[in-house]
Parts: C-alpha cells; structure tokens; sequence
C-alpha cells in the first residue's frame, strides 16, 4: 500500500513484472531520484534506477506531497520501464496465485500505432529468455569493489548481488564500514591493512542455484570464519554454501506483512520479496539450525549455526518499504563485530 | 494453552448509546462474547442497553441490565464471584466503571482480575501527565503543553510554543472556554474567557496542530510482546476536525513508507511500553510538510475506530483482542478468514475504505454545526471501493439513500466558498466541490480546509465527469466511456440521469445492454494471496470478475438499517440479526444481510452466511439480487431505510417477502389508512391533508388548535411540529416548509393531555401475538423516541388494553401482516385512538422480546415465510416484574442544543432495566442515563406556565417537600406554592432580570439547585421572546451543570416517586437471565439467580449522586474516537 519507489528500485525485481495488489499508485509521487546521502547512496531509493523489467496497477493517483519531485509514470517513462493501468489486479493475483508465478507481455505503443496482434505478443512471449535462464545478479552486482564508511569504523564486507541501499544504510548507521564487492568476488582477509571482520550476503534477484561462484566463495573456510549475516538471498546461499538446499515457491513471499515465527511462541512482521527458500528438512548435518519459521506454510525464515558466528534470516530487517522490528539483528552483528574488532 | 484458566468473567459493556460512544460496543462486546463461548468461559454481562445483541439471551451466562457504575456493579462481582473482569470492551463507560472499582478497593475485595491490559497500563493512557512520561520513555514526542494562570503567563507560554496556540479549560463540561488563539488579540480575549470558565483558574496551552494530518493505527499485542498493526486510517479533514467527525479514509492514502513505518515503529514503542495486552487506539498528528509528529492519545480499549479497522480489514479486532486477554498468544490464534494462515499478521488491502460521518444537527435546535475537537456525529457508514471517489460516493449514498454529492447547480462566490471552508460543517464536501467548479486552485483549497491536495484532486475528477457529463445534449445517446468512468467514480445511475437530464431507468437499462455492471469483490485480509471463502462482499465497477458464485436457490436478502442516527439506531440491527437467525432456524439455506454501517454486529462477516457491505439503495439492491439471484428480499427489519425500499423493490419484480406491498403502502398513506380505518371503525384522529395555507388554517380553526403538522412518510418526526395557534401555522407554513401539490401537508388535531400508548406485535395474517402494551409516562407530544415507558401499563384500564388488541388482530386481518408491526394509540378518559401503524420491526421489539422472553422475531421470521405462528395471544410478562425504558440523550456533546423535548426524536440511544416495582426499574434506568438522584435536603427549581399546570404540579410539589426537599420558583409559582402552604418556596429572579437577586442563575452557578422542572411555556401560552429566551438558558444551563432536568411534568411526577422509593428500600440488582450454573446445561431465563442489593446507607439516595455524572465531566473521554 505505501513503498512503491523502494519496491519498484528493489534489485532483487530485476527482470520481473511487478503487479501491485493495492489499487491506487503514484499518492505520493516520487521523491528526487537523483538525491544522494553523504555516502553517496540513493537517499530515497534502494538503487538508483527502476529494476522491474514492467508495473501492473490497478489505477494510477494525482501524486500529492511535499517530497515529491515526480509523477510515477513520467519516472518510470524516463527509466524506459513500460507500466499499464485499468488492469483488474485481484484477478491477477488470483490467477497467479492458481497458477504460479507467470511470464507476460505488455504491448508498449503510442496512441497512433496500430495494436500487436495477440498470437505474435504470444510468440514474442515464448521467444523471450527465461526467467532463471537470465544472468540478472551480473545485471546489479557492481563490476568493481567499492569502500564506504568512516575510515576507524569496523569494515565489513558484502557480496553484493543486488543489495538494497538500505541494507548497507543499516550497517554505515551502526557505523560499520562497508566493502562492497562483486557477486562473484573473493573476500580478502584486509584491505590496505584494514581487516575485513565480517561479512553480510543480502538481497539479490533470481536462482541461489545458478550462482556457483558466490556459493563456493562462501564455502572458502577463511570467509566461512567471519561473523556472518544474510539476508534474503543470502540467506538461500549461505544454505547452499553449508549443503542444504533450495526450492522454488509457487507464486513466492512478497509483501511487507510477512509473518516469521520462532520456537519460543514470538513472532515478527517483517517484508518480504522471494520467489526461492531454503528447504528446512535439507538443513539437517550442515551444521545449520532453523531460527525461525513461516506459520502459514512452514517454510524457513531463519537458520544460525552451532559457532553462533551465523544468521541468516529469509525477510527483509531493513524494510523499506515495509516493518523494521527485524532491524536487531543489524544491531546484534554490529555487536558482534565490536567485540571481535576489539 | 489457557487451559481454563478462566472460569467466569464480567464484561461490562457501554451503556445507552450517546455522541462518542455508540453501537460500535455492540458489535465488540458481541465478539468478545463469542470468544469466551468459545473457551468454555462464563461471561456475565452488565449492560442496560436493551437494544444490543450482546444482551439477548446468551449460551453461556448472565446477563443484567443495570446501571454501569461500581455501586451497582460491585454486588454483581460479590454474587456472581467471577474470577475476571473485561473492561476494554464496553467503551470509555465500562473503562471509567473499572477504573472506579479498582479505586474502592471492590476488585481486591471480591478477588477479581482485571483481564487484557493491566490497571496500571489503563492508567498511563488515562491520566496526561503519566500518559506524557510513558511517551517520553517511548521516545515517542507528545505535544508540548502548559498550564497558565494569567494573561501576562499565557502570552509568554504563546511566544515560546508558537501561534496558533490551542486553548484547553480544565474541569469544565463540554470544554466550554476552550478555542484556538491565532494572534495575541484573540488569545488575550480567549485567556480571560478560559479564566472565568475554570473553577481551578487555570488555562492549559497547547501548540496547534489543526493543519497536521490526523493518522491513527490500531495495534494489538499480545502478553508475550508479539504485536502487530492491524490497519492505519488517514483523517481527510486532519488535526482540526475531531477523528468521529472526520472523514476518514483507510489505508492512509497520502504517506511515503518512511512515513508509515515511522508512525507505526512509534505506536509498537508506545504500545509496548504502556503494556497494553489486547487492542489499543494511538492516534497521531503528522507536520504535512516534514516528518514532525506527535502522539496524540492512546485509547487502551476497543474503540470506535476499531470497529471501523475490523470492517475495513476483515480482521476481528475485538474476538482476537478478547482471546489475547484470555492468555492466547498472537501466533497461536488463525486468521478466521483464511482459516489456516496466523491471526499474527498484518492485513493487506487490495481496496479502499471511507468512513463518513452521519450528523443529524438539523434535528438539534440552536445546535452549533462547525466542525471541530468535539464529536456531533450520530452514527456512521463506510463505502469499499477501489478508488477514494468510488468509496466515498457509495458513503454518501450508504448514509442518506435520497443524497447525492455532486457539485451545486450554481456557484457562489469564491470569498464565500472559501470562508466556508475555513470553518467546516457537515457540507464540507459539497464546498470542496463547490470551489473547484468555482475555479477555486487546489492549493487555496487544501490551506484553507486542511484537506491534503490528494484528496481535492480525486474530487476534481468527480467534478469533471460531473461536468462532461452535463455537456451531454439531452437526446444525444449517452457515451459508454463516460458512463463508465462515471460509474468507476463511483456515480450512481441516478446521479448519472441528473447530470445528462435523462430518466435514472434509461440510464440503468443503457449500461446493463452494455454489460456494464459492478463486480462482486471478496474481503479476504490477505489481497488475493490465499484462497478464502469468506462471505464478506462488496461491489465495485473496477473489476473484470466476480469472487462468488450465487448462493443455493431459496437464499433471501435480509436489508439492513444503515447508519446509526436519531430514530433507528442499534435496536434495527438487533432485529436485522434476530430476523436473519430465525428465517435461518426455518431451514432457509442461506441468509444474506445488506448493510453499511461500520458500528454493527449485522456486518460481522460470520454472523450471517454472506454479508453484502453496500449501500442500501435500489440500484444496488437490484445489482445484488440480480447478481445473487435471491429468492425473496426482507425489508421490514431495517428501519424506514429499508422499508422505503418495498415498493420500489416490488414494482421491479423483486419478492419482497413478509406483509404485502401494497399493505405496507395503505399503511404508509394516510388517505387510503384512513379508509381502512373508517371501515374497519377504528377511532382516530381529525386531520386532512392540505397544499394551501388557507384550507390548512380553515381545518385548523374548526378543528381547533393545537394541531400536529407533518409531512408523509415519516421518519423520527422529522419536520413535525405542534403548532399552538393561527399566528404559528402560517409562519410554520410559510418558513419551515413549501406548500405544494406534490408536497402535501398533513394536519391533525392535536389532542392535549392524552396518554400515548404502543402495541408490538407478530402476525402471520391470521393469528397475533402481541409483545406487549406500552405505555408513555409523558402525555402525547414527546416523540415515542424520548419518551420513558414502561411495562405493565400503570394506568390504561384492561378494557383498554383489550380493545387494543381487538385492533391489532382486525388491522392484521384486513392488511394480512405477516411479520411485525407497531400500533401507537392516544388513550384519553378510556377512549383510544389510532394515531399510527408501522408494518415493521419497531424501536421497542427489543424492550418486549427480553422483558418477555418471547422471541418475537423467531416468530417473525416463521410468518414471513408463510409458516403459521406457533403461539397466540399476549406474550407473559413474568409476574412481579416491572421494566422501565428511559432514553438517553447527548445535548451536553452538542454545544448549544436545546434540550427540550418535543415531537422531533432527540434521543440518541436508550436503556431498560427491571424490577420488582415501576419506581424501581426507574431509578435504574434513569441512573443508567446519567440522570442523577438529587441529594436529600436538597433543592428542586420549578417552573410552569399556567394555573391548570400549577394545580397539577400541586401533588409532586407536596411530596418533594415531604421528602425534604426545598422549593425554588419563578415569583408566580412561588406565589401558588406559597398560598399553598407548601414549606420552604424560595423565589428566584429570572435569567432577563440579572439585577434582580436571588437570581436563579446565581442559585445554578452555586450548586444551590439540585433538580429542574421546567415546562415551555409554548405549550401553554402564547409566545413572548423573551421568555423562551429565558427558558432556553436555563435548559441548557441545567444540561451543563449536570443538574436533572425535566421539560414534561409527568416524567418529574415519576422521578420524584422515585425519589420517595429509594428512600424506604433498597434498589435490586439482579440477572434478568442466563444459564443455570457455569455448566450452561440450560438456556434461557431461570430463577434462582442470586437477588441481592444496593446496601442502603445512612443517605441512600447519595450513591448514584457521586458517581452517576463523571462520565460526562470527562469531556475529553467522552468522545473517543
């Protein structure tokens, strides 16, 4: 209902149409794309472009706010992503929901030009590439390592395979330094004398099990030995890296009122945006434990190791858009690193 | 997981309904009694409101109809020995009463735990100054404020928090004195004003925030800490207009998701840190142009907008928040609509939802109409759909079928457009509309109304479809794609006629031959993502499918009353519920109910076998039967709104079940009824109808005055009036009304000094079973609505009573009722006469279904489907048992109104309870009100018009000084009093006469005047201005004192016996029934519950005095949200 800016920049959509289940977009308008925070970072979105490869509404809204530099559709027109409007969403969702997770087409034209015929938008649909056959972490993971953070602050490296702006926001404000690295980078032990002292794998989109190279880095034992946190994809490769394995859902977990369980009776509202999990049953000898669960269909929000040296949760702690009640367990790593550092 | 840690919990529950606290605790009182049921808990509810569901007979436990103060509650713990009590879930009213108990030490005495969110968590949201240090332990920002003493503090205060400042008077009612100052002029004037008002001289000051945005979240949490936030609500006209007189629009529409999350991360810190355990209201003020926000309050109990929040999700906040008090936990309890997934989640809306206010200010003489800090409303609806327009549209049309909003036909100038929008009345939208077809810019708009520019924009496409749509040449066939937008806006076929100058049936079969039609949407908390099979409908025209399919063949329709509002009220949607459980219990395979109001427990989606959350309009009824392909639709349970409907539905060829149509039209026409009546030689009263003043006067003058003035098809006595004398008729023609041939003016003779009574009963066309005789205690001329009555009659004679029921059964006879129906008659000197037969579920079937135990709609429900009924005759009244119904009334909530009752209902809500005498039930009942049992040796003020009223005061002014009690009078009362020999006549000075001491404004001001009896002299003679004046000032005086007021001699009479009663014996307190045991073996009335009673002290009749009015001093509390 509300974070259509952090959705639609979220990299783990990269290459998906997205359908919005709430029926009216743009309220609020855009907030300056082009606006940076002291890090450099996008300040309002969680990369600096529209990842979605197309947007679905219902009904799109005359943007009110005081934030606001942009109307949506002009955003998304001057990122060259197509979006259509007036389309029945529930029906959508339900058909989805049925069906699974589907590929579609949106014929993208000007008022004047003629309608493409439906049996060649279908052709051109069956023509396109796979979902999972597509390289999309290569399409967000930066091509060269970057530092970020104050200089004296503890550094941590990221695998970065499409990792949200908030995520690294979250570690810069528990002023932790931030080793951005390539998907398929190697995590070296320092850097000009600096010690990497831990290392968080985030967000990303497509299949854990087409990324090899991110895997077996993780499967290195020096990088096995650093105080770990994943999230969300990460948490799918720090499954695989340790022998478990990964499943793809029906129609996925995307929304920002997710429910994680844990075995003391608690539970968190956290978001969400995954169309893979971690098999529970596969984790079993990895050395990994679940944390926490999904109560409506059992499938893994969490696993920490044995050492305590690992977390990873399945949902997003950073929200944006969505609940930040999960944001403890940015607090606990950063912790951990400060014990560690010192 | 609680395994029967509870064996027996009190629930209190709210009391009549009253401004701010209304039918929304029917609705969570009902689902938290669901929820004990469920867990095998006996609940024993104390509520006096007659005309709830959660008082019918229950499964599982008691029920008394008593007043909700710890006096009378207290005997109830130390009887029953209940191991818990709930107080979240009966309003501010039941939250007081707790909070009173816990002070006098009668919870610790009686050993009964507070369940859901400890005392102390209640306290911190309660009291200001805790509430202020548990935020800043939140790190949640309050607003900051200070108490000043003088002017010279309060500009140095101003200076520092910035204008404008809001003004806040402690300790006085209905926040008299309070205000906003937006310069030091006016805050000098507003300080010495707040000053005067304040008995503790002391103004609070505040920052202003009316221009913020008003954002609520409703939170629920768990004893573990688990806690979610089940929805937030967006107010459209912001800080400045109170959130019951808001329009308020759920999901907010107009914040960022750093916005949402950072309100909602504070409401969890808040709520946490307030321990609440249940459900909580936290309510926040938000800078439009930064990310400045403030907590405003938090309501530690289920609340109106939580009422509101369960309807807009789908999400039973009340049934969770009762299970979460029981000791459950958040993710152990499911999601009732899924039925698999966690009930520990937050609902995601794939729809928006518009609360709007229903305001019935126009019933309210002298009331004041801007909106602001305090509540007016009465009652309220809520339109789904799947844009603001479409919801709010449906809104309007959901609180008023016959409105429309649309912009005006002409427009006034923008100066004047806009000073009405900078101070905002219930036709704040029709301005908004107003402006922008004015030409008024948007951002003119949104700073003078605070109306954020989103808002105004979505309107602006109703205006211009509007617009398109009158550029519509009249023969021109219509456009489709305009038509659709128009219907996607939300327009109805009949807004769309008006608009393109065509007839509302060529525009209904133009779009149906189009394939135009609404869509059927399911609510399913969850946008789609899981399969559901909830029932819980709405329709909307931005959809391509339908979620249903239609029911099995045979399932009926029952229609619903809508908003709450002066006249129908939650007694309607008790019989809504009632009538739909029994067509059930006759084997109907599926029973639909039709509604739109927020607050009720027919639109609790697993209380019927669909619910249709729409509005109740002929379009949209014909849309749902046509969709759901209904067998038969019942009208004659949802008030006049429903009934309204009949003739129309048939004339569509839709069955309308029950009492034939045209039955319901000769009932409704006073020309063919009183055919009837002369044929059938039923005695009623002259009248005729006129369409010029000067028949009017003719019949008038030859009948002789008073006479009764009114229009056809009534509703709650709007628009009629009893006119004194030649002079009155023809301003009263001339002025409050247009004279037409199609506009008709029906006048009667107005018969003085007569008794009113009633009769409910059932027929099914051949038999009749009557629930009762009703009988006023006031004489003819009090609205049936304002009038106390009570049951048995006291005085119409057997032969009476049987020449009444004669009436009914022949009337049900000859108009071959099947279903309920009313009869109100004028009894004078053992005559009667007919004065109006309703062929439909009436305000008092309640009061008779549970005094007698009959229920009477179970019967209903058998004739409306043909079945003959299975009794006959008069329902048993159990002997030796007495109830009294006595209304409520909210003129304290509505600065300004009069508080004299008359042929228009003012009442906005009731209560009954029971006893073994009529001064007993009484003395209950009007405790349970707020009415307050005047101190002994204290003083009563009298004042009557007119020798025959003196002499009939005479009795009651004798026994009130036998009881002690001093006299004040007017100088002529006084005069009679005196020659009277009465003991102890003081006279006081009237209010046009200030110089002249004693003077009774003084003796008010002091506290001298413990009771008023004040009779209008309209009535008795002609009118002089001055004097009205004088009278006016006093009622309201009175109403704002708290002082008992009474503006009919009989209802004084009746309080004064009361008065001599509770001086000689205790007051009972007693279930009226229940379930034997904790075993709930039996169900329905049963002796043997535990008669105890209200200790009698050395001065008993000060018990109630102290407690009975805090509720109303709490002005604040009075009217959450």
């Amino acid at each position: 209902m509300v974070g259509y800016p952090e959705s639609l920049t979220d990299p783990s959509y990269r290459g998906q149409i997205l359908t919005f289940t709430y029926p009216l977009l743009g309220n609020y308008g855009i907030p300056d794309p082009a606006a940076r925070d002291r890090w450099g970072l996008p300040a309002h979105l969680e990369s600096p472009h529209v990842q979605t490869r197309g947007v679905v509404v219902r009904g799109l809204t005359d943007p009110s706010h005081w934030a606001a530099t942009r109307r949506l559709e002009s955003w998304l027109a001057d990122e060259g992503v197509p979006g259509i409007a007036g389309i029945d969403t529930r029906r959508l969702t339900q058909h989805l929901r049925s069906a699974g997770v589907l590929r579609g087409v949106i014929d993208v034209r000007s008022g004047d030009e003629p309608a493409v015929p439906g049996e060649q938008l279908a052709r051109q649909l069956r023509d396109a590439p796979r979902y999972d056959a597509e390289p999309l972490v290569e399409e967000v993971s930066p091509a060269s390592a970057a530092i970020l953070g104050d200089r004296t602050w503890p550094l941590v490296a990221v695998l970065d395979c499409g990792v949200k702006t908030s995520i690294l926001r979250n570690l810069l404000d528990r002023r932790l330094s931030v080793l951005r690295l390539p998907f398929d980078a190697t995590v070296p032990s320092d850097v000009g004398g600096r010690p990497v002292v831990g290392l968080l794998v985030g967000n990303g989109p497509g299949d854990p099990a087409t990324l090899a190279a991110t895997v077996d880095e993780l499967r290195r034992p020096s990088t096995r030995a650093l105080p770990t946190l994943g999230i969300c994809l990460g948490h799918q490769l720090l499954a695989l890296s340790r022998g478990g394995s990964t499943f793809k859902l029906k129609y996925g977990h995307r929304g920002q009122n997710k429910t994680v369980g844990f075995a003391d009776g608690t539970a968190l509202i956290v978001s969400e945006n995954h169309g893979y999990a971690v098999d529970p049953m596969s984790l079993s000898g990895t050395g990994l434990r679940t944390w926490a669960t999904n109560p409506d269909d059992g499938t893994l929000e969490g696993m920490r190791d044995t050492t305590g040296r690992l977390l990873a949760l399945q949902g997003h702690p950073e929200g944006h858009p969505g609940p930040q009640e999960a944001g403890f367990v940015f607090d606990r790593f950063a912790q951990k690193l400060r014990r560690r550092a010192s | 997981m609680t395994g029967g840690r509870y064996r027996k919990v009190v629930v209190l529950g709210s009391g009549a309904l009253k401004i701010g606290e209304a039918g929304e605790f029917d609705y969570s009182g009902s689902q938290c009694l669901k929820a004990l049921e469920e867990e095998g808990v006996f609940g024993v509810v104390v509520n006096p409101n007659i005309a709830t569901l959660q008082t019918d007979p229950p499964r599982l436990g008691r029920v008394y109809f008593q007043p909700l103060t710890p006096e009378f509650v207290e005997p109830i713990l130390a009887a029953e020995r209940p191991d818990g009590i709930l107080l979240s879930f009966g309003g501010q009213t039941a939250l007081n009463c707790g909070i009173q108990l816990a002070d006098k030490g009668a919870l610790r005495r009686h050993k009964v735990a507070v369940l859901g969110t400890p005392l102390a968590g209640i306290r911190a949201t309660e009291d200001r100054a805790k509430f202020v240090e548990v935020m800043r332990k939140a790190k949640v920002p309050t607003l900051p404020s200070r108490a000043v003493y003088s002017g010279e503090e309060a500009h140095h205060v101003a200076k520092e928090l910035g204008y404008p400042v809001m003004l806040r008077v402690a300790y006085t009612l209905g926040g008299k004195g309070g205000g906003v100052a937006r310069t030091p002029g006016e805050l000098t004037e507003a300080v010495e004003r707040g000053l005067r008002a304040s008995p503790v001289k002391q103004v609070l000051l505040e920052r202003y925030v009316g221009a913020f945005k008003q954002i609520e979240y409703e939170v629920v949490r768990d004893r573990l800490g688990n806690a979610i936030t089940v929805c937030n609500m967006e107010n459209v006209l912001g800080m400045r207009v109170h959130t019951g007189d808001n329009i308020v629009i759920a999901p907010s529409q107009t914040l960022t998701d750093a916005e949402y999350q950072l309100l909602r991360q504070a409401a969890l810190r808040a709520v946490a840190t307030c321990g609440i355990i249940g459900e909580c209201n936290i309510q926040f003020a938000l800078d439009p142009t930064s990310l400045e926000y403030y907590a405003i309050e938090i309501n530690a109990r289920l609340s109106r907008s939580s009422a509101l929040a369960s309807k807009a999700t789908g999400y039973p906040l009340a049934y969770v928040a009762a299970k979460l008090a029981l000791g459950h936990t958040l993710p152990e309890l499911k999601n009732r609509v899924t039925g698999v997934t966690t009930a520990c989640f937050e609902p995601a809306l794939d729809y928006v939802v518009v609360k709007l206010p229903r305001w019935d200010l126009a019933k309210f003489a002298r009331a004041d109409r801007r909106l602001g800090p305090s509540m007016k409303s009465v009652g309220e609806t809520m339109g789904i759909g799947a844009s603001f327009p479409e919801a709010l549209l449906k809104a309007v049309r959901m609180g008023d079928p016959r409105a429309e909003l649309a912009p005006p036909e002409s427009c006034r100038p923008g100066d004047e457009i806009l000073r009405d929008l900078a101070e905002p009345t219930p036709d704040v939208l029709e301005v908004v509309l107003e402006a922008l077809r004015a030409g008024v810019p948007t951002e003119r708009i949104g700073a003078t109304a605070y109306i954020d520019p989103w808002f105004i924009e979505a309107l602006r496409h109703v205006e211009q479809v509007d617009a398109r749509l009158r550029a519509t040449r009249a023969a021109t066939p219509l456009s489709l794609p305009l038509v659709r937008e128009a219907k996607e806006l939300g327009l109805s076929d009949r807004a769309i006629a008006r608009a393109v100058r065509q007839d509302e049936e060529a525009v209904r079969s133009f779009r149906i031959a189009a394939g135009l039609r609404p869509h059927i949407r399911m609510i399913d908390t969850l946008a789609g993502e899981w399969p559901s099979t909830t029932n819980y409908l709405y329709l909307t025209y931005r959809g391509d499918a339908d979620d249903v399919t239609p029911g099995p063949s045979g399932s009926v329709l029952v229609l619903g009353a809508g908003p709450y509002r002066i006249g129908s009220s939650v007694e309607f949607d008790w019989s809504t519920m009632n009538l739909a459980d029994g067509l059930k219990a006759e084997g109907v395979p599926s029973v639909a109910v039709l509604n739109c109001n927020p607050e009720t427990v027919s639109t609790d989606y697993d209380r019927s076998d669909r619910l249709y959350f729409e509005e109740i309009t002929l379009e949209r009824v014909r849309d749902i039967v046509e969709l759901d392909r209904f067998a038969g639709v019942v009208t004659c349970v949802g008030s006049q709104v429903a009934q309204n409907l009949t003739p129309l539905l048939a004339m569509c060829g839709i069955p309308v079940l029950g009492t034939s149509p045209t039955s319901i039209d000769t009932a409704e026409d006073r020309a063919r009824f009183a055919l009837l009546l002369e044929d059938l030689r039923i005695p009623q009263p002259a009248w005729r109808a006129f369409t010029t003043l000067e028949s009017a006067q003719e019949f008038a003058d030859e009948v002789g005055y008073p006479v009764l003035v009114r229009p056809s098809y009534v509703l709650s006595g709007q628009a009629m009036r009893v006119i004194p004398g030649r002079h009155d008729l023809e301003e009263f023609l001339t002025r409050a009304t247009r004279l037409s041939p199609e506009h008709p003016v029906v006048i009667t003779k107005f018969i003085e000094d007569a008794s009113e009574v009633e009769l409910d009963a059932v027929s099914d066309g051949d038999q009749l079973l009557v629930g009762g005789i009703l009988e006023h205690v006031e004489r003819a001329g009090i609205h049936s609505g304002d009038a106390i009555f009570c049951l048995p009659p006291r005085h119409t004679s057997p032969a009476v009573q049987e020449a009444l029921v004669d009436v009914a059964r022949r009337l049900a006879r000859a108009l071959a009722i099947h279903g309920p129906f009313n009869i109100q008659f004028l009894v004078k000197d053992g005559a009667y006469q007919i004065i109006e037969l309703n062929l439909r579920a009436s305000r008092s079937l309640p009061f008779l279904t549970k005094a007698t135990g009959t229920p009477l709609l179970r019967e209903a429900a058998r004739a409306i489907l043909g079945k003959p009924l299975r009794q006959d005759g008069i329902a048993p009244l159990p002997p030796g048992r007495w109830g009294v119904k006595v209304p409520q009334f909210s003129f304290l909530q509505l600065t300004g109104s009069d508080p004299l009752l008359g042929v228009e209902m003012q009442s906005t809500g009731e209560v009954a309870c029971f006893g073994p005498t009529f001064a007993d039930a009484l003395v209950k009942a009007l405790v349970a009100t707020g009415v307050r049992l005047a101190r002994p040796h204290g003083s009563a003020f009298v004042s009557v018009g007119g020798t025959a009223l003196k002499e009939q005061l005479l009795p009651t002014a004798q026994r009130l000084a036998a009881l002690g009690y001093g006299l004040f009078a007017t100088e002529d009362t006084a005069a009679f009093l005196r020659a009277r020999e009465l003991p102890r006549v003081t006279v006081l000075h009237k209010v046009s006469e200030p110089d002249r001491h004693p003077n009774v404004m003084e003796a008010l001001g002091d506290g001298r005047i413990d009771l008023m009896l004040a009779v209008p002299a309209s009535l008795t003679q002609e009118k002089i201005e001055r004097m009205l004046e004088d009278e006016y000032i006093l009622r309201r005086r009175a109403v704002e004192l708290g002082i008992p007021l009474f503006t009919s001699l009989e209802a004084f009479d009746a309080y004064v016996e009361g008065l001599a009663w509770v001086r000689e014996h205790p007051l009972t307190v007693e279930a009226l029934y229940g379930t034997s045991g904790e075993s709930g073996s039996t169900v329905g009335p049963v002796s043997g519950v535990p008669l105890v009673s209200v200790r009698r002290r050395s001065r008993p009749a000060a018990t109630p005095t102290s407690s009975a009015p805090d509720s109303h001093t709490r002005s604040r509390r009075s009217d959450p949200p």
